[in-house]
């Protein structure tokens, strides 16, 4: 009996057409509402559920059930870019240039996460329709969806009336047939955006869509069936929001199997947490679903298919308790070089684990140092190494046997595995400017940090700080990440000026990570002092707030060996040292050797003929290490060339020299600023130029110390430390000064300084070599001025 | 109900309209009218102007010269790329019927001064937009077939010797037929192109590629000009400019739109309309390109004069 049976299903699935409705000579536009992956796509972080991806697959899916039986259809699009997001103008414009007989645009819809309904939209007023045959289309689908969506409501809507206005939905207005837009289910309710990921789930949302088109068109319905379900673990609530009373409260399985028997259909799950299941295209009977899940129980359920229908089979899985734990899947898998020294080890189980046990039942060797995190219902354990992994290593990964299920129910043996580290775990700071200890920076400098590959720009937060010498952090801008011959090159500057002749100190944090996530580990400190401020300016002979006679260096003959698409002089409004703009050469050599930039004045400068004078022009440097010169004509029309200096600097920095360092003698007449190919330089650059300018006054006096006018005492840097940490104060008049250390007791522990100040700021170091870990406070008395501070020595 | 006795008694009453607002050379064609109009355009003498309604059921008529309107017809899909003869006596459009939810289309001819239809094709599955030609015959496409009526409309196949260059979509590609042969383009590959016009010397194509962008090019599909972002193209009557709405929308509303004119020879864009409230498209060339005509998206129509603004004498 049983084998007759299965005969008599089999002659009716061979023998039975797969579709009996014909579509031929229907003509249908279909449009997967928006297109790409922009912001107006509709995202649903908390899923990763995009609509235009959704609506298309939706859509593509009701076009393949359709062509086969003779429809025309007219797709407005078949893929996801952004490009594919027509207007919604040239939509119905494409509708109607194809005469089709209906149209409909596939949606979801969303509002506040907790509704989950069917709704359906046509042209016009809910009891006015402008084209009643669009709103008894949208009763059919609205019905149509409702039921193979399982939402919550259905209703059938006049744009006009939902919307409020009669401009209503730019997809309709224009149409020269029915048309109608669905909003099958809600994207933002969770529990079904889950659903939204499931390709099957979408595809029968297609056949509600397939369906409703029969009806529409009075053909014949289908003679097949649907079988659809989800399955369900009932010991496990969601934590998101879901409809009370319903089962979306419970979670759905991933990684369900679903055998459909006789046929023996097999159907294998995704990993989106829906646990969502479908067969079409199934002959009328009785049929047997078998549901497998590692860990959990099999179980099984008879159901009976009806034509044109769809048979829904919800189960709840139950855990297999008793079964003793094992690792069904494992990374890093070990491929030649191609693990890297920080990668995760990441071990999937078959059951729920305790915590404590595994982690403890976890090693390495040899040994690693890291951090554990658990997910996916305690069934996946993750383990990230900190600092990275042993380079070129083999390392042997166990799981004793000492690891628990939450039922305590341990694996039946050792589990372990091996890997081979790459040759790198260390990202490398190269080069930087300024180096360490570096004196006379610029106040306005340009930091340059060259690294050994390309830099993770999410690891720059907060692991790249300025500070100043009292240890507050300073603002940087104009922070650029690049990729330059294959390194990693980090530029910035102040967001200010920094004080002159002052100590700063940049701070790199041992996250700062390169894009394959290795790290560079060990902090780096560069301090640095600013250049002294003493001149006072003289007369302004360009200010380069335009170009005025400056020519482009392609004008001029002696330019050779350059890129003339890119070497240019213009006049930068976004970087200038006083007023509100800047000359600027930009500039590319195109050989190893002899590059000449000449930016060439017409009229040429007169900048006089005193041989005392004192003259000066502000250049912002590139680091290139090109060399820079001043071309000048004098009496008797005789060419001279000052070289300026090689560009080993960034930030504005005021380039002084006497006129007579200007061969020759009379008036020194400014015609060029070159700039000459070093061959150890660079080939690309681009400097800035302002206030060229005669008669500069020197001082000789350090304006930061008479800008001191009160007392300060700094808060100590490192702090917390160990043992050393630095403490700087300022004294405003001439006094006798201790700076002191105490604990919280009041007990004296250390005396720093004893002695007369004169006017300045000041640095004294502290070592606690022989204190133990505490809270400690030090002092600054200065004649009757006193403050204190406390610091925090850690051991 | 109450508006539909007013839309009735309307209908009936033909009013004329003796208080049309002008500010800075823009008239509200449609400020005393109830319900909403779009797709408007011109009479081959500028005299008139003709539009329809949002969904192209029926076609009005504006005379500028004496201020009355009339509703020609109110047939379903009347409005949607109906032509009329050059010497602006008969129009000729499409009815559309639906049988079992399938559509038929009729092909309409109406005398202006008689009021008299005549049906020329009857419940046709395929049936598309007719075409004027230059000869003052009118072209039509059924059933893949491209046919002509003279202007006794008497109907005959296109390929019988029709001397003339004229162009249509077909399956979203674009056909051009000249004199009785068809070449069919796709300048940008596959996908839709949607509204292709020739130029007045009939040397130049403009077409929209859906998604992509607005294109010129000669007879051979070779790309001579990207106009970039510009839908609902429309030569002007010299060629040497292309009116245009850019508008913008969220994938269900429209959120906005201008109409903008772009200089053939060397792309200048010159903004025609910018207002906050109002979202203005589909417009039209006068036949002398000194005033267009356009709709909201509320459903009023507008006769904007651009003489100053593209320096058109």
């Amino acid at each position: 009996m049983k084998k007759n049976y299965l005969i008599l299903c089999l002659v009716l699935i061979i023998t039975f057409p797969i579709y009996s409705q014909n579509f031929t000579g229907i003509r249908i536009c279909i449009n997967p509402g928006h297109g790409g992956n922009d912001a107006n796509d509709r995202f649903i972080a908390a899923t990763g559920y995009w609509e235009s991806e959704g609506n298309l697959v939706k859509g593509l899916a009701l076009r393949d059930l359709l062509v086969p039986l003779g429809a025309t259809i007219v797709m407005t699009r078949t893929l996801n870019r952004t490009e594919d997001d027509l207007p919604l103008s040239q939509i119905v414009s494409i509708a109607n240039a194809n005469n089709v007989d209906f149209m409909h645009s596939i949606h979801s819809n969303a509002f506040n996460g907790i509704a989950n309904y069917t709704l359906l939209l046509f042209r016009g007023h809910d009891n006015t329709p402008e084209q009643p045959r669009a709103k008894e289309m949208g009763a059919i689908m609205a019905s149509e969806m409702f039921i193979t969506n399982r939402t919550t409501g259905q209703h059938n809507r006049g744009d006009f009336t939902f919307y409020g206005n009669t401009s209503g939905l730019g997809v309709l207005r224009g149409l020269t047939m029915p048309g109608t837009l669905s909003e099958g289910s809600f994207h933002d309710y969770i529990p079904e955006s889950f659903r939204l990921r499931n390709t099957v789930y979408l595809e029968n949302e297609a056949w509600a869509m397939f369906r409703s088109f029969v009806r529409f068109f009075n053909l014949t319905p289908s003679t097949l069936g649907i079988v659809a379900g989800v399955l369900r673990d009932p010991s496990k609530l969601v934590t998101y929001y879901s409809t009370p009373s319903t089962n979306d409260r419970f979670l759905p399985l991933n990684n369900i199997q679903v055998t459909l028997n006789p046929g023996n259909r097999v159907y294998n799950g995704d990993t989106f947490t829906n646990g969502f299941f479908m067969f079409d295209s199934i002959t009328p009977g009785n049929y047997r679903l078998i549901f497998q899940r590692d860990a959990y129980l099999t179980d099984s359920v008879n159901v009976t298919v009806t034509a044109n229908q769809i048979t829904f089979a919800d189960r709840f899985l139950l855990f297999d308790t008793t079964a003793a734990p094992t690792i069904i899947d494992f990374s890093p898998v070990h491929r030649p070089d191609s693990v890297k020294t920080v990668s995760r080890i990441v071990l999937r189980f078959s059951l729920p684990m305790r915590r404590a046990e595994t982690q403890a039942a976890f090693s390495t060797s040899p040994p690693s140092q890291g951090t554990f995190v658990w997910s996916g219902e305690d069934q996946i354990l993750t383990y990230t190494p900190f600092p990275p992994y042993e380079r070129a290593t083999q390392y042997t990964v166990t799981l004793s046997s000492q690891a628990k299920s939450i039922w305590n129910i341990s694996p039946a043996q050792n589990f372990s595995f091996s890997f081979i580290t790459k040759n790198r775990n260390r990202i490398l700071l190269e080069r930087s400017f300024p180096l360490a200890n570096a004196r006379d920076i610029s106040t306005t400098v340009q930091f340059k940090l060259t690294f050994d590959a390309p830099i993770f720009q999410g690891s720059l937060a907060g692991n790249v700080n300025l500070f100043d010498a009292s240890g507050t952090r300073i603002s940087v801008k104009n922070v650029r990440n690049l990729v330059e011959s294959g390194k990693g090159v980090l530029y910035f500057e102040p967001f200010t000026s920094l004080l002159n002749n002052s100590n700063y100190r940049l701070a790199l944090g041992g996250r700062i990570t390169d894009i394959d996530s290795i790290p560079m580990v060990d902090s780096v400190s560069i301090p640095f002092t600013t250049e002294r401020n003493d001149y006072i300016a003289g007369n302004i002979l360009d200010n380069f707030e335009d170009v005025r006679n400056w020519t482009q260096p392609n004008q001029n003959a002696t330019t050779t060996g350059v890129d003339t698409n890119i070497t240019k002089f213009d006049i930068a409004l976004d970087r200038y040292f006083s007023g509100s703009a800047s000359g600027r050469i930009t500039y590319q050599f195109t050989q190893a050797n002899n590059g000449i930039v000449r930016v060439f004045n017409s009229a040429g400068i007169n900048t006089g003929s005193n041989d005392a004078s004192l003259i000066g022009i502000r250049v912002f440097g590139d680091l290139s290490n090109n060399l820079l010169e001043l071309w000048y004509t004098h009496s008797g029309n005789q060419n001279a060339i000052l070289f300026l200096d090689t560009l080993n600097w960034s930030g504005w920095k005021l380039k002084r020299f006497s006129l007579n360092q200007i061969p020759g003698s009379g008036n020194r007449i400014l015609n060029s600023i070159v700039i000459r190919q070093n061959p150890n330089g660079a080939r690309t650059g681009s400097i800035n130029l302002d206030d060229y300018q005669n008669n500069i006054s020197v001082s000789i006096k350090d304006e930061n110390v008479t800008e001191i006018s009160s007392f300060y005492l700094s808060q100590n840097y490192p702090n917390p430390f160990n043992p050393t940490t630095v403490i700087n104060y300022h004294i405003p008049v001439a006094s006798f000064v201790t700076l002191k250390i105490y604990d919280v007791l009041g007990n004296e522990v250390a005396t720093l300084v004893n002695e007369h100040h004169t006017i300045g700021k000041y640095t004294s170091i502290f070592s606690a070599n022989k204190l133990a870990s505490g809270v400690y406070i030090y002092r600054l008395q200065a004649g009757e001025f006193s403050l204190s501070r406390k610091l925090l020595l850690m051991k | 109900m109450k508006t539909f006795f007013l839309l009735t008694l309307f209908f009936f009453s033909i009013p004329t309209f003796s208080q049309v607002q002008r500010t800075d050379g823009l008239i509200e064609i449609t400020k005393n009218l109830t319900g909403e109009f779009a797709y408007p355009k011109f009479s081959n003498d500028g005299n008139k102007i003709f539009f329809s309604t949002p969904n192209f059921k029926g076609i009005y008529q504006f005379d500028l010269v004496t201020n009355k309107l009339d509703r020609l017809t109110y047939d379903d899909g009347a409005g949607y790329e109906f032509i009329l003869s050059n010497d602006n006596g008969t129009i000729f459009f499409r009815n559309n019927r639906f049988i079992n939810n399938l559509k038929f289309s009729s092909l309409i001819s109406l005398n202006l001064k008689t009021r008299k239809k005549n049906v020329i094709e009857s419940d046709k599955r395929e049936l598309y937009p007719p075409i004027l030609l230059k000869n003052g015959n009118i072209a039509y496409v059924l059933e893949s077939k491209v046919f002509t009526l003279d202007r006794n409309l008497k109907k005959r196949l296109a390929k019988d010797g029709t001397q003339d260059v004229f162009v249509f979509l077909r399956d979203s590609k674009i056909v051009l037929l000249i004199n009785g042969v068809e070449r069919l383009l796709t300048p940008n590959g596959e996908g839709h192109y949607i509204w292709p016009s020739l130029s007045s010397d009939k040397t130049q194509l403009l077409f929209t590629h859906a998604g992509v962008g607005t294109f010129i090019t000669d007879l051979n599909g070779k790309i001579i000009s990207n106009l970039g972002y510009a839908n609902y193209p429309r030569w002007s009557p010299d060629g040497n400019w292309v009116l245009y709405m850019n508008d913008k929308d969220d994938g269900k509303h429209l959120l906005s739109s201008d109409i903008w004119a772009i200089s053939v020879a060397d792309k200048r864009r010159i903004q025609l309309t910018d207002t906050k409230d109002q979202i203005e498209m589909f417009a039209d060339w006068s036949p002398d390109g000194k005033k267009i005509v356009y709709n909201t998206n509320d459903g009023k129509i507008f006769l904007l004069n651009i003489e100053n603004m593209l320096g058109v004498k």
